[in-house]
C-alpha cells in the first residue's frame, strides 16, 4: 500500500483496488459469551465494515453476514511523573458469520504440555538441589571439579 | 538500438506482469523459512507438475499457530526473506508472497495478544520482526520495479514533488505536494494558512535569532570541550611531536586522537 501513491477518489470515478493491504486483524477471546457463529476481532483505525467483510472473505474464505465496529477509548495512566498518559484508543470488531459456521475460541495452553513442561522442570530443580547439598557438604573442596579427588 | 529493444521488452514484461490477474493460492507458512510460495498456475498444455508444498486452510483457525506449537516455550523459525532473493521472483509470485507473510503476521499478532491476556511469554517474538522485515523488502523490490518503469516511460519516478517552505515559525522544511479535490485558487484562505508563509519577520525574526543564538552557544561549547581536552593530553604526553609541528590553536581533537607515536 506504501509503494504505491492512490488518485484521490470522487463519485464517478473507478474503483480502487488494494494490491498490497497493510491493515492488521487481531482474533481476540471475547470477555463475555457469545454465540458460536460470532468472532472478536482487534482491527487496525484505518479500517471500515466493508473493509472487514472484503479482508475475512477474500483473504481467510469465512461467510460473513455483518459486521459490527466500536472504538474503545485508551485508558488514563497516572505516569510516575505526576501527569497523566493516555493509551492509544483500539477499534473492535463483532463478526457474525453463517449460522451454520460454528467457531469457539481454543485453549493455546494445553494441560498436556502444561505438565510435561513442568515435569521438565522438575528434573532441573533437582539436579540444582542436588548441587546445592554437594556445596554444602563439599565445602572443604570449593571450587574444585568433581572428577578432581585424591 | 537493440539495448533499447531489451529494454523495452523488459517493460512490457513486467507491465504484463502487473496487468494479469493473478490467482492467488493463499498459502500457510509455519515460520517463515518455509514460506515456499505458491506455484504460478501453468496452462493445461504443459507438462510441469503443478506442486505446492504449502497446506490450503481456508478458515478462521488460520489466525492461530499450528496445534504442535500451543503452550511451548520455544518456537524455531529461519530468516528473513532478502532483497536478493524477491529481485529474482516474478510480480504475481511477490503478490503470493505478500498475503502469506500477510497472514503470518495476523497469526503472530494474535499469538501474542492472547499470550498477554494469559501472562504468559511469548515465544521467540523476534519472529514478528522477521515477518515485517521480509515484508518491507518485499514492498521495496516492487517500489524498485515501478520506479524503473517510470523512468523509461515517462522520465519521472513517480514521488510526490517537494517544494521549500516556510513553517509558522519561520523555520525552513521540504513541503510535499498533495492531490486535493479543489483547486488553491478555489480556496484562498487555506492556501495562504498553509503553505505562503514568508520569510521570517517581527516575532518569528526575534524567536530564530534566539534560536540560532541557542545552536551557536552549543557549538562553542562543544568547541571549548575540545579545547580542554587537547590541553589535557598535552599534559599526559609533553613528548609527543606533534606540539612541535603544529601551534596548538590550530590542532583539533581529532587530529591528535588519530595521531601516532613515534619512537
Amino acid at each position: 500500500m506504501a509503494t504505491k501513491t492512490y488518485p484521490l477518489w470522487k463519485p464517478g470515478g473507478p474503483q480502487l483496488r488494494i494490491f498490497l493491504p497493510d491493515f492488521y486483524m487481531k482474533l481476540v477471546r471475547p470477555a463475555r459469551a457469545i454465540p458460536p457463529n460470532m468472532a472478536h476481532f482487534k482491527i487496525d483505525m484505518k479500517m471500515s465494515k466493508i473493509d472487514v467483510k472484503n479482508y475475512l472473505t477474500k483473504i481467510y474464505n469465512v461467510p460473513v453476514k455483518e459486521v459490527r465496529t466500536h472504538i474503545k477509548k485508551g485508558m488514563l495512566i497516572r505516569h510516575p511523573a505526576g501527569h497523566k498518559v493516555e493509551e492509544p484508543d483500539q477499534k473492535y470488531a463483532f463478526v457474525t458469520m453463517e449460522k451454520n459456521v460454528e467457531f469457539h475460541f481454543p485453549n493455546l495452553f494445553p494441560d498436556v504440555v502444561r505438565q510435561a513442561l513442568e515435569k521438565e522442570e522438575e528434573g532441573f530443580s533437582d539436579a540444582l538441589n542436588k548441587m546445592r547439598l554437594d556445596k554444602s557438604q563439599k565445602w572443604h573442596r570449593s571450587g574444585a571439579p568433581t572428577w578432581f579427588s585424591v | 538500438m537493440a539495448v533499447s529493444a531489451v529494454l523495452r521488452s523488459f517493460v512490457s514484461g513486467l507491465r504484463s506482469g502487473l496487468r494479469t490477474p493473478t490467482v492467488i493460492q493463499l498459502g500457510r507458512c509455519h515460520g517463515t523459512e518455509v514460506c515456499l510460495v505458491a506455484a504460478p498456475v501453468q496452462p493445461e498444455t504443459s507438462h510441469k507438475r503443478k506442486f505446492h508444498s504449502t497446506v490450503r486452510r481456508k478458515d478462521l483457525m488460520e489466525f492461530f499457530d499450528i496445534k504442535k506449537n500451543w503452550g511451548q516455550k520455544e518456537v524455531r523459525s529461519g530468516r528473513s526473506w532478502t532483497k536478493d532473493e524477491l529481485r529474482i521472483k516474478s510480480n504475481s509470485d511477490l503478490h503470493k508472497l505478500w498475503f502469506v507473510l500477510y497472514k503470518e503476521k495476523n497469526m503472530l499478532l494474535t499469538m501474542q495478544e492472547e499470550c498477554d491476556l494469559v501472562a504468559e511469554l511469548f515465544p521467540n517474538p523476534e519472529r514478528l520482526d522477521k515477518v515485517e522485515e521480509s515484508m518491507v523488502n518485499l514492498q521495496d523490490v516492487i517500489k524498485e520495479r515501478d520506479t524503473a518503469v517510470k523512468l523509461l516511460e515517462i522520465g519521472i519516478t513517480g514521488d510526490a514533488p517537494t517544494k521549500e517552505c516556510y513553517s509558522g515559525l519561520g523555520r525552513r522544511y521540504m513541503h510535499k505536494y498533495e492531490e486535493h479535490l479543489m483547486p488553491y485558487w478555489r480556496n484562498p484562505r487555506h492556501y495562504a494558512k498553509r503553505y505562503v508563509v514568508d520569510k521570517p519577520r517581527g516575532f518569528t525574526r526575534e524567536f530564530l535569532l534566539r534560536l540560532w543564538e541557542k545552536n551557536r552557544r552549543q557549538k562553542r561549547k562543544a568547541l571549548g570541550f575540545q579545547k580542554h581536552l587537547l590541553h589535557e593530553a598535552r599534559k599526559e604526553y609533553p613528548g609527543h611531536p606533534i606540539w612541535a609541528e603544529k601551534d596548538v590553536k590550530d590542532l583539533t581533537y581529532e587530529e591528535v586522537y588519530h595521531s601516532k607515536m613515534s619512537d
